[in-house]
């Protein structure tokens, strides 16, 4: 396999009563796409924020390319290569769609002129085109999520963290973004954490499972969806056993 | 707006009003163009920390004071002069900056907080002016003795000079803006969402920081400008709450977070005001005050980016009568 570019090493984090990761690690390589999945309140989201240090760690080390990343701000560690979207989608709503694309190339162009001109290709590929003028507060949700995602691409990640991106999309629309994420593979590694099993058994080349804070299962798509451990933290536990 | 179109904009306006130094005019309207310059030029400071970046300050005339007292007091006790001075006083108001909006940004006060924080600072600023008594005059207010023209000790007989200077300060002021392109665009991203700024790789303290910092330098500098000036200030004049609400105000009606908006409502208001002061000054006292009201209050309803927004507004109307022409003509071609 290729290059472990990222590697999560036992890491936890408490909200006070609740665990929300428990010793969690696992490896992603170059140019993979890894899912993760879990039912609701598995601490997938959580795993995103520790990743991007919206959240600190409580303990356990985090390496991108070796290098440890954490207790470094998000913004330092989406300079590095790293960045995430978020599960609802927050575009800039008082600037024009064009101008929050223009913000996210920003901090990686030399000039603002530089920047302004690669604004038109970020809106083709997440065909928002038309929409350049108009704000980002008066964009439909999906529109929103293609903006987010625009954002996203515009800060040039090497590794790209995506929360729910298909959530709400048609089926055909599901289909336009699945071969987006296929293209966008080849010039990056992407992590996603997403509900809709048609697309994580469509597009994942590794899926992990989460459940209650823990790492349950990882393993190929074929893998993880014949694992005892992940039907019962989906469907509950004792329908294996109750029967015989 | 497009890039270049404020430059050449700020280099008209620069003409227009440099050739208005030469019009013959009564004394009094020149005061009033002084005065409006000086609006604009500390609504323009104003706006780069709250406009642009969001974080809404009442308490300006805090910066303005340091830079007054400072210029004033270093000349006063050891003949500096005041060009030297004033940097002084912008110096030592960066640092009081610095000194709340650290703390500030770190722990992420913002909205009327923020606010709050910052009434709280002018606070303490004007009862420390009117405490110090032996150094700042207390409440008495100090007062710039008087020498004729000269250029070293920034102290004009007439009012051309000083209105000159004031044109340069603000021309300096718009620039600077227009300059800082990439921090305006990240300070407007921080206004509109922290997280996902900082998700896009911005730092958000550092441009934060850095917006209060040339803020509070350029407030410093105008209250050197309106020392020198009126050669008198006291603690509640210079470092209250009138001369605070009037930077907000202005910037406000005018357009915050926009290059020009401050101007815009300079101008406006600014002459307006003292009109009205002029004209029914004895009969309604305070009248300029109740218009001040009601154009706040307008503007807060029907534009609330402020006036240098309509030419936007305008234009969002054309393209969106232009979609719908599209749209029945070419039948279901745009949807998206």
């Amino acid at each position: 396999m290729s290059n472990c570019i990222l590697q999560v090493k036992g890491i936890s984090k408490r909200f006070g009563g609740l665990q929300a990761t428990n010793n969690v690690s696992f490896d992603v390589y170059e140019n993979e796409i890894l899912s993760i999945i879990g039912p609701n309140g598995a601490g997938k989201s959580t795993l995103f924020n520790l990743i991007t240090n919206f959240y600190t760690v409580d303990s356990g080390s985090i390496l991108y390319n070796g290098k440890d990343i954490v207790g470094m701000t998000p913004d330092a560690i989406c300079e590095l290569g790293i960045t995430r979207t978020f599960q609802v989608a927050r575009p800039f709503p008082g600037l024009s769609v064009a101008d929050n694309i223009l913000v996210a190339l920003l901090p990686k162009s030399k000039t603002v002129a530089e920047a302004r001109g690669k604004v038109d290709g970020i809106l083709q590929q997440v065909s928002l085109k038309q929409k350049a003028n108009s704000m980002g507060g008066e964009l439909t949700t999906l529109e929103r999520k293609r903006l987010e995602l625009g954002k996203a691409l515009a800060t040039d990640p090497k590794v790209l963290l995506l929360d729910e991106v298909m959530t709400g999309l048609k089926p055909k629309e599901m289909d336009e973004m699945m071969d987006l994420i296929r293209e966008l593979k080849k010039r990056m590694t992407i992590i996603f954490v997403e509900h809709v099993m048609r697309v994580v058994m469509g597009i994942s080349e590794r899926v992990l499972v989460m459940d209650h804070g823990s790492k349950i299962a990882e393993g190929t798509p074929q893998e993880v969806t014949s694992n005892p451990e992940v039907i019962s933290a989906y469907l509950g536990r004792g329908t294996g056993n109750a029967g015989n | 707006m497009k890039p270049k179109l404020s430059l050449i904009i700020l280099a008209i306006l620069s003409i227009v009003l440099l050739s208005v130094y030469f019009l013959p005019m009564p004394i009094y309207y020149k005061h009033v163009l002084i005065l409006t310059l000086f609006y604009a030029y500390m609504g323009t400071a104003w706006n780069i920390m709250c406009g642009y970046a969001g974080r809404l300050s009442l308490g300006h005339a805090a910066f303005a004071a340091v830079g007054a007292y400072t210029t004033l007091i270093l000349y006063r006790g050891l003949g500096l002069s005041p060009w030297l001075g004033m940097i002084a006083g912008g110096l030592l108001a960066v640092c009081i900056m610095m000194l709340i909006a650290y703390p500030c940004f770190r722990f992420g006060l913002k909205g009327p907080y923020f606010t709050l924080a910052s009434i709280a600072l002018m606070e303490i600023v004007q009862n420390l002016l009117t405490f110090m008594r032996s150094l700042t005059g207390g409440s008495l207010g100090l007062s710039l003795p008087y020498k004729p023209t000269n250029f070293a000790l920034f102290q004009f007989d007439g009012k051309e000079t000083y209105y000159l200077i004031i044109l340069l300060f603000w021309a300096i002021a718009v620039f600077a803006v227009w300059k800082m392109e990439r921090t305006r665009y990240y300070l407007e991203a921080i206004r509109e969402d922290e997280s996902a700024a900082s998700a896009l790789g911005i730092s958000v303290n550092k441009n934060l920081i850095k917006a209060a910092v040339i803020s509070a330098f350029l407030v410093a500098i105008g209250g050197a400008f309106y020392v020198q000036y009126f050669r008198y200030i006291d603690p509640y004049t210079i470092a209250g709450f009138g001369l605070s609400l009037n930077l907000a105000l202005v910037t406000i009606i005018g357009g915050s977070g926009t290059i020009f908006g401050p101007t815009i409502g300079a101008v406006i208001l600014i002459p307006l005001s003292e009109f009205l002061r002029l004209s029914a000054g004895t009969q309604l006292p305070g009248l300029h005050l109740f218009v001040y009201g009601v154009l706040l209050i307008m503007t807060i309803i029907y534009l609330p980016k402020g006036i240098a927004s309509i030419p936007g507004i305008m234009n969002a109307k054309k393209i969106r009568k232009a979609n719908i022409k599209n749209a029945a003509a070419g039948g279901s071609g745009v949807n998206e």
